[in-house]
């Protein structure tokens, strides 16, 4: 578990969103999908192979940020030691791509 | 009379002519389907990629835009359930219990989550003595248990979500603080409870607005729940069990001399459980383990599958006989051995869902004549000195049954995604508005779960510090072939384990649709006699009168039933939801 009070995860969400969004972006421009960054929640918006929204929230109260894709959760915590929200060691650009071409390619 | 005599003629003309079973005499139904299906009003719904099932449209709602916005099953049951908390505040809300059972796709496994809170710390026998109570109350202060609903929603998420509870809980908090049309359903209900609302002065100020229930229509809205809710969606679990509205919700329990503490709330959680389950005809039928009553069911499914059900006829005197008989002999178990999960031994459990144990039990029933009662089944706990037959002695079929205690106060919904996952969920005040207590200015209606507890020393389900009541709440599911096939549930106290009973036999014997098998008439064993819904034939009222049965015909004691079918050949999600409550089923 990570120790961050209430006000740095904020902070770092907030940052943590914004660099996803921007790692993204020349995936989203060669595939054709949308990322937007909207009160707070990043949103990224598919229209092929089918209709498809990932959903990354930040989640205060337990301190993690939740990444919705495929009706699959992936929570990612702070990890001090890399400095990052990671789960099992998959940062979060890593795993948004990850899972963004999983879809474009899977279904 | 023209009318009624015109639609009688009607309905035989068609039943006679669709289905070869003997002449019905039920009264006119609102209107006739161009459909093969006799015992539903209307269709089943059909979707391919998310379906939801609940008692409230508003509720349904709310869940089918979480599946369409790429949420699963399980987000969608969690916004659901707290918009249920809101526009049914007669039947649940976030000071009650929840259980649920899920389809993991990803492991294709099952798992159960049981969220029912505890009593406190304090909660001795002793000090019921002390206050010259001879049993728990059903209303008032000693009735409440730790709430569990929040933890619920909480453990449901961590576990299974992808989506915070913050932006669940958002449809919500929108009707509680923007106000909702009241469903006609449940503003009968509160109308009925006017005077349990009135006697706290609370209750009456949160939800008597002019001194009255609200009409059906009429907007009703509860800002101070949705102070609390938000509070919840920003502080999470721990600002309902460690934070502001645990001290609130304690703050005026104390004032009422109530036994709940400070470390009740902080400690409470919800524990992951496996379901039980038994083998009926070639299907898996499961249930929740203690403290729910989940094993009568599957007792009750063992006894009948010893008869052929199927050319007894559906709702056939002879059918329905064995169905009661078996209901009480399975009521006489449930009162004599369940309680807290640590008071009812592995062996005991294993026994009483065991085909052995059917086998015996199915011999007493005699298809001619109601039995005068049943006791408790001889069941050897742990060790050798342990006695064949519980030390505290049956109990009289009176005792053995909630009846009135149990009326309205539950939920149940199910959900289903696209990729596989499906929830089954309960959740529940346990009497309309529980303990009737709505702590200072929460929001929060307290339930009375408490009150399911005894007094009597050395039974499993005597009351003690922090201890899980006996519960009726229970959700279940149906696998085939170790597919998901069914999840569904009846709400409605001790009629849960009776209308389980009756829908699984409805679509595993009878072949029904799951919105047949949800809305066929129905019948309830228990206090108040054997009670029918008006489309039992008169033949059957005659029959079941004739083997002892003291039978009326009542509305209103036959839960809710909602339900999801999936086809694992098509992928087709069908979902069905009971004309008894005011909801739907809705998918695409």
């Amino acid at each position: 578990m990570s120790a961050l009070t209430e006000q740095e995860f904020r902070v770092k969400s907030d940052e943590a969103l914004e660099s996803a969004r921007r790692a993204l972006l020349p995936l989203a421009d060669t595939e054709g999908f949308e990322v937007e960054l909207q009160n707070g929640v990043l949103n990224l918006v598919f229209e092929e192979p089918s209709d498809m929204k990932f959903v990354v929230s930040p989640n205060a109260p337990v301190r993690q940020i939740w990444v919705s894709a495929m009706a699959r959760s992936y929570k990612l915590s702070w990890a001090p030691d890399s400095r990052a929200f990671a789960l099992d060691g998959e940062t979060l650009p890593v795993l948004l791509e990850r899972l963004a071409r999983t879809f474009l390619e899977g279904s | 009379m023209k009318r009624f005599a015109i639609g009688a003629l009607a309905a035989l003309l068609v039943i006679s002519a669709s289905h070869a079973q003997t002449p019905d005499t039920r009264p006119p139904r609102p209107g006739d389907r161009p459909a093969a299906n006799p015992h539903s009003t209307r269709s089943v719904v059909y979707g391919r990629n998310g379906m939801i099932a609940t008692s409230q449209p508003l509720a349904s709602a709310a869940g089918l835009k979480v599946l369409q916005d790429g949420g699963n099953a399980i987000d969608a049951a969690v916004a659901a359930a707290a918009v249920l908390a809101v526009v049914e505040p007669t039947m649940t809300g976030i000071g009650g219990d929840l259980f649920a059972i899920i389809y993991d796709a990803k492991t294709k496994t099952l798992r159960g989550l049981n969220a029912s809170g505890r009593s406190g710390y304090a909660a001795t026998p002793d000090q019921f003595a002390k206050r010259s109570l001879t049993r728990v109350p059903n209303t008032g202060v000693y009735s409440v248990t730790v709430p569990g609903v929040v933890e619920g929603w909480s453990s449901l998420l961590s576990t299974y979500g992808t989506k915070p509870l913050a932006q669940l809980l958002a449809p919500a908090i929108g009707h509680a603080k923007n106000g909702f049309a009241v469903s006609e359903i449940i503003s009968r209900q509160w109308q009925g409870s006017e005077r349990k609302l009135a006697a706290d002065p609370a209750a009456a100020k949160t939800f008597l607005p002019g001194g009255h229930a609200p009409k059906p229509g009429e907007v009703f809205a509860n800002p101070n729940l949705a102070a609390t809710l938000q509070a919840i969606a920003t502080g999470g679990r721990d600002a309902f069990y460690k934070g502001p509205i645990a001290r609130a919700i304690i703050a005026d329990m104390k004032q009422r001399d109530g036994l709940l503490d400070e470390r009740d709330f902080a400690e409470h959680k919800a524990d992951w459980v496996q379901p039980i389950s038994t083998a009926y005809r070639g299907y898996d039928v499961f249930e929740m383990p203690p403290n729910t009553q989940g094993f009568v069911t599957l007792e009750m499914l063992n006894i009948l599958e010893g008869f052929d059900v199927k050319s007894l006829g559906h709702n056939s005197p002879e059918y329905l006989h064995l169905l009661v008989e078996a209901k009480r002999i399975a009521f006489a178990d449930r009162a004599a051995y369940l309680g807290d999960p640590d008071s009812v031994p592995a062996p005991v459990l294993k026994t009483l869902i065991s085909k052995d144990y059917a086998e015996s039990r199915r011999k007493e029933i005699d298809p001619k004549h109601a039995a005068q009662e049943y006791k408790p089944g001889a069941i050897r706990g742990v060790g050798s000195s342990a006695p064949e037959i519980p030390a505290w002695g049956p109990r009289s079929e009176k005792e053995q049954n909630f009846t009135g205690l149990d009326l309205g106060d539950t939920i149940y919904m199910t959900a289903a995604d696209g990729q596989g996952n499906m929830i089954s969920l309960i959740q529940s005040l346990f009497a309309d508005f529980g303990s009737g207590l709505v702590a200072g200015d929460t929001g929060i209606v307290l339930h009375n779960r408490g009150a399911s507890f005894n007094l009597t020393a050395g039974h499993p389900d005597q009351i003690a510090p922090h201890k899980r009541p006996l519960h009726t709440l229970v959700p279940a599911f149906i696998m085939k072939d170790g597919k998901p096939w069914v999840s569904y549930g009846v709400m409605g106290g001790d009629h849960q384990a009776q209308g389980h009973t009756q829908v699984v036999v409805n679509l595993i014997d009878f072949g029904m649709n799951i919105q047949e098998a949800g809305e066929a008439a129905r019948v309830n064993h228990g206090n108040n006699g054997l009670q029918v819904e008006s489309a039992v034939s008169e033949a059957a009222r005659a029959g079941l009168t004739d083997r002892g049965h003291k039978v009326t015909v009542s509305i209103g004691a036959y839960g809710g039933f909602q339900g999801i079918m999936f086809d694992p050949r098509t992928g087709v999600l069908m979902g069905g939801s009971d004309p008894r409550k005011d909801g739907l089923a809705i998918g695409w």
